[in-house]
């Protein structure tokens, strides 16, 4: 398997060599064929040894657009370290085993000293068992004895991890408010408060979060935002420049539509690219763009990768459980009726560029994502919303400019509870950190600028000025 | 009434459909399932295809919400068949005819199972 690049022997471009003979396989043309994709018949080995060939085109093709990026700015592109994202799934184990099958192919070439793609392959994984029952151990087992870091989802809010401060979200209302008495104005005011308040033990804080959140799309949408921030946390702890995710073709064509429909539209060319450097220092690849589901599928049972099934609220719920769920089942229910719709999706948003407004946004403090600058002046034209009720505590200071579109949705219909409103995790007080010390405001409303800059600060006077943590 | 034994197999989150007795009988330790159903022989009119097959397994197996194994006279989008080590695709799909001794696999694509 090792050298299905070298095997891969020449093709005559001509007529009567690229003519399919009918009931065979396309490639060899005498086997009896055992899939059909996209309505081109395979055998088996020819598709193993396919499906290899267009891993390495798509990871080649990214990996020279991103040497020839790090060559214009900083003048050479050494190899570098590399991390597979591996939630265990089959789109992730297929990923990691062919990557370092690539590796090892390209060093073990006889003769000569060949420099491998990569200085080193290392797996991250992002334990979700404080949510979903996982098998203990099966994901570490399909890494194989490799170089396995891991991060637990309640390390977000672990102090030993991050700065003992938490955000406590006071109003959360998409109903505009602009009434000129209320000096904290806007429809979303949080406040900073220390972890030291209150002794919850993180696995508890998590579950508290999401089950105050409303629907499964939002809890989704929540997890996405931690597993994301986990994984860039991870890869930069590890000095991996790159973070390979294993986002298939039928995963890509699916998030297109349930993204746009979560109001995610602003940052969708990020969360789909197939490249993205939009964490500092962490380029992210999806080398898996261009299988569809059922060929990872095939392509693990034949390559004999065993993957586990990883839960998500949604596992053996209705199609209408959330936008997700509903949107999978769309797309998958076209691609069989109509073979190639994944494939014509991925390819038509691959060619989606962001907007340089997009690209100069600040970061959501939830999501991590650009939040546009006026979404919520924008909603206020749009959406018919009931009056917020008055804010309990005065306390709060003003994130509406801090939250893209759709986690202002995700924190509106969320549900405060008994001891107040919503807690996010410290992540997003760093965020709001780096808002307010790197990105000066506007002139208009520099002066609440200042004063947030100020209440923020004084909660990191005493804490040790480590590494931040986007 | 003359029967036809097949094996099937469960794996990739489409395990999770099936009834917990069928947990039993599976011969694999692992999340996956794997054991023999007996299913009514057809006739030599009409003979035992994919497609009765899997309203059998629908009817007999599936457990809670029939429709997210089988809705309007197909099975559900994301579910792939493999007979003997084939895509069904390739075997006539739903008009495939079942053989005894037939080792039918269903696999869930499905994000989350």
């Amino acid at each position: 398997m090792c050298d299905a690049d070298t095997e891969h022997k020449p093709i005559l471009d001509t007529r009567l060599e690229r003519k399919r003979v009918p009931g065979k396989c396309i490639k060899c043309k005498t086997a009896k064929p055992n899939v059909t994709i996209r309505g081109c018949l395979y055998c088996k080995p020819c598709f193993v040894s396919a499906s290899i060939v267009k891993f390495r085109g798509a990871l080649k093709k990214s990996n020279g657009r991103i040497d020839a990026q790090r060559r214009q700015q900083h003048g050479v592109s050494d190899p570098q370290r590399l991390m597979v994202a591996l939630s265990g799934g089959p789109s992730s184990t297929a990923m990691l085993n062919l990557v370092v099958d690539y590796q090892q192919s390209v060093t073990q070439r006889s003769g000569d000293f060949v420099q491998p793609p990569y200085a080193d392959i290392v797996v991250g994984h992002i334990d979700e068992s404080a949510l979903f029952n996982v098998p203990e151990g099966a994901v570490r087992s399909i890494a194989d004895g490799r170089t396995f870091c891991e991060a637990s989802l309640e390390d977000i809010f672990s102090a030993s991890t991050d700065r003992d401060v938490l955000l406590q979200i006071v109003r959360a209302s998409m109903a505009s408010e602009k009434q000129p008495q209320q000096q904290n104005g806007g429809g979303f005011s949080a406040q900073i408060i220390r972890d030291s308040d209150n002794h919850t033990p993180p696995r508890e804080r998590l579950r508290q979060l999401f089950s105050a959140l409303d629907s499964d799309t939002s809890r989704e949408s929540l997890l996405d935002a931690i597993r994301t921030f986990l994984l860039v946390r991870l890869a930069r702890a590890h000095h991996c420049a790159v973070l390979l995710l294993g986002d298939s073709a039928t995963r890509i064509a699916t998030r297109v539509v349930s993204l746009t429909s979560c109001g995610r539209g602003f940052s969708l060319p990020f969360e789909i690219a197939s490249e993205s450097s939009w964490f500092d220092g962490v380029t992210m690849i999806r080398p898996m763009r261009d299988f569809i589901a059922k060929e990872v599928a095939f392509f693990n049972r034949w390559a004999g990768y065993a993957s586990v099934v990883v839960p998500t609220f949604t596992t053996s719920a209705p199609v209408h459980a959330s936008i997700d769920r509903l949107s999978e089942s769309f797309v998958v229910g076209l691609d069989r009726d109509f073979s190639s719709t994944v494939s014509t999706v991925c390819r038509t948003v691959q060619k989606l560029e962001p907007r340089a407004e997009a690209l100069a946004a600040c970061p959501c403090i939830v999501c991590g994502m650009p939040a546009e600058p006026d979404a919520q002046d924008w909603r206020s034209r749009l959406t018919v919303g009931q009056a917020a009720a008055p804010a309990s505590s005065s306390a709060g200071f003003d994130i509406s400019s801090h939250l893209c579109y759709s986690c202002q949705n995700i924190l509106h219909f969320s549900e405060s509870g008994d001891s107040g409103g919503l807690v996010l995790p410290g992540f997003c007080v760093e965020r709001i950190r780096d808002h307010t010390v790197s990105r000066p405001s506007a002139s208009s409303d520099a002066e609440q600028h200042e004063v947030l800059r100020r209440q923020v600060e004084q909660f990191f006077l005493n804490s040790d000025d480590d590494d931040d943590d986007n | 009434m003359h029967k036809v034994s097949v094996t099937l197999k469960f794996v990739s989150g489409a395990e999770l459909l099936i009834k917990d007795e069928f947990r039993a009988q599976s011969s694999k330790k692992s999340g996956d399932l794997e054991f023999k159903h007996e299913v009514p022989a057809g006739t030599e009119n009409a003979p035992l295809r994919m497609k009765e097959l899997i309203e059998n397994v629908r009817d007999n197996l599936v457990k809670g919400d029939k429709d997210q194994f089988y809705k309007d006279g197909k099975l559900r989008p994301g579910i792939l068949v493999i007979i003997n080590g084939s895509d069904w695709e390739v075997e006539d799909g739903p008009e495939y005819k079942v053989q005894a001794d037939d080792v039918i696999e269903f696999i869930s694509t499905l994000h989350g199972g």
